[in-house]
């Protein structure tokens, strides 16, 4: 069997315990943050006051050229949300990612599962690259999850009140959507290195730095294009994703050269 | 038939060295590891499992090194001291994840999770949730998972540990028979349980293997230099007149206890004692042959 073979075996199985060990309780968290996050963005955008004249007029003109034009405030809102809807699901994405590397990745170290992997006819690279893809898939699953409520559901809305999905929606925003692939794969990449200890025994204080780092790229994205409405998006979201993955690539070739099971099981 | 073999390994953990140029080669049977916390047992067992690379040295399962060729990892199984089950899935579900893991076919699993749980009594807990179990109930489902590619080599971590007496001699009996069909190398703490169960016997000190031997060699070594007790009417002047003979001597229970020389025969010692007035009652060995072995290894040591 190729290595790429055995990695996806492994991957398999794992995602499969993943699935029938949390089942329903896996989309409880990205449905929560899509139902809460979409309420929020809907009610601050109503609010008298919430939106700058400038940033709305800069808004305004993205929402007509995507949607047409529209005669509701919620429908405005949604739109607004749809716009960032790529960047809202690479910062979840980052979240959500940090979340499942931690809990999946710690709790196999921490009960000795690990280890029994570790013990399994797979190389120790094989092992570490597996729980990598299965925590990613998790992810991407948790994520579909929130886009089908974040996204579908405003999409839904606006194309029943007569908005009409322009072309320019699906040139400008495909690149984003890409986004939500790399922040999944950084964010779980860096917490299951912080979960290893990589680098030494870490305070828990040090160890949350982990989950920091492995949440800004997707957190910036958002930042910047809030920041700055008038940003080229296509051209924003390939650099992002050029960056983000060269920063994978950079973290992936040191653990592929560097990472054996001695640095992370104890001494014993 | 499949063995392992250790070949001048040295192994451990980034500066930390545990185990330190150990020869060892290991066929069918029941072998038993003892030795202190910290000498190197779980590292040893790791290196059989080709979860760590030896710093120096070859293992050789079945003729090949784990832990550059993967695929011979297939006739190992480990099993650390803790139940090592997801907590979040039930016993069959942990089977079929670790069928899973090992590539196993699903139709293959399915009866071979039958048969393991009707050999170690644990067909009743499939269906529940491994969070529930109890720490017996969760080592008789360990040991049904680790068996459940059928592996010739097979590493259990101090399997006992931590149990009630009752479910340590439970576990024991299905632990038993195991060494008639393949090779396990068990460790232990517990002198009296590796007396019951070896075949073989390895002591390991400061990462070093300091004896290897069948469980015949160690009987044959106690039994030179026993450790006897003697319950007589007058404690106090069995022991002076122990003491008058050169013996070293302590008070065990109601018992005078003393390490008998080689050249003495057991039947003068209580004839001695009795020319000096002494009612013994009772004359017994105080350690198993296991105990008094590492007693002795210890001592020397110290």
């Amino acid at each position: 069997m190729s290595d790429t073979t055995e990695i996806i075996d492994l991957s398999e199985a794992l995602v499969w315990q993943q699935l029938n060990s949390r089942r329903l309780k896996l989309f409880a968290m990205p449905l929560f943050l899509a139902v809460v996050f979409g309420g929020i963005t809907v009610v601050s955008i109503s609010s008298p006051g919430a939106v700058t004249p400038t940033t709305r007029q800069s808004v305004q003109r993205l929402v007509e050229l995507y949607f047409g034009e529209l005669n509701s405030e919620y429908a405005f809102a949604l739109a607004l949300f749809l716009i960032q809807g790529p960047y809202l699901l690479a910062t979840f994405s980052s979240v959500l990612g940090v979340n499942t590397g931690q809990r999946m990745a710690g709790k196999l170290i921490s009960s000795g599962q690990f280890e029994l992997l570790l013990s399994s006819p797979y190389h120790e690279r094989q092992v570490f690259n597996s729980l990598l893809l299965s925590t990613t898939l998790v992810t991407l699953l948790q994520v579909f999850a929130f886009a089908l409520v974040a996204l579908g559901i405003p999409i839904a809305v606006l194309v029943s009140i007569g908005a009409e999905l322009g072309a320019q929606l699906n040139a400008t925003l495909l690149p984003a959507f890409l986004l939500p692939l790399p922040t999944a794969i950084w964010a779980n990449l860096v917490v299951i290195l912080g979960s290893m200890g990589i680098g030494g025994n870490l305070s828990d204080g040090v160890q949350e730095l982990f989950s920091v780092v492995g949440i800004v790229p997707g957190l910036g994205l958002t930042v910047l294009v809030n920041l700055f409405p008038n940003l080229n998006l296509v051209l924003f979201s390939v650099a992002s994703l050029v960056l983000i993955l060269c920063l994978i690539a950079i973290c992936g070739y040191w653990v592929t050269t560097r990472f054996h099971a001695e640095d992370i099981l104890p001494a014993t | 038939m499949t063995g392992i073999s250790y070949s001048s390994v040295t192994a451990g953990y980034k500066s930390l060295r545990v185990l330190d140029d150990v020869n060892l080669e290991l066929d069918r049977g029941f072998n038993v590891l003892l030795g202190p916390n910290g000498c190197g047992k779980t590292t040893l067992f790791r290196c059989g499992c080709g979860i760590l690379q030896p710093n120096e040295g070859t293992v050789l399962v079945d003729g090949q090194n784990p832990y550059e060729e993967p695929s011979v990892k297939r006739e190992v199984s480990y099993l650390p001291h803790r139940p090592v089950l997801n907590t979040e899935l039930t016993v069959r579900q942990n089977l079929r994840f670790w069928g899973k893991v090992q590539n196993l076919p699903t139709e293959d699993v399915s009866d071979r999770i039958a048969q393991l749980a009707d050999r170690f009594d644990f067909r009743e807990l499939l269906d529940r949730n491994a969070g529930e179990l109890s720490r017996g109930q969760s080592q008789r489902a360990s040991i049904g998972q680790a068996l459940l590619p059928d592996p010739s080599v097979l590493f259990l971590d101090e399997a006992t540990t931590g149990l009630d007496p009752m479910i340590a001699q439970d576990i024991r009996s299905y632990l038993d028979q195991l060494g008639n069909t393949r090779t396990v190398i068990y460790s232990t703490h517990d002198l009296n349980e590796a007396d019951d169960l070896a075949e073989r016997l390895l002591i390991m000190r400061d990462g070093q293997l300091v004896f290897d031997g069948s469980i015949e060699e160690v009987r044959d070594r106690a039994f030179e230099r026993p450790t006897i007790g003697f319950e007589a009417v007058d404690t106090d002047a069995a022991r002076q007149a122990l003491e008058n003979q050169g013996y070293e001597t302590e008070i065990e229970d109601s018992y005078v206890v003393v390490t008998k020389r080689p050249e003495t025969e057991m039947s003068e010692l209580v004839t001695r004692l009795a020319r000096d007035g002494i009612n013994v009652r009772e004359v017994k060995m105080m350690e198993n042959s296991v105990q008094s072995l590492y007693n002795n290894i210890e001592s020397s040591y110290e």
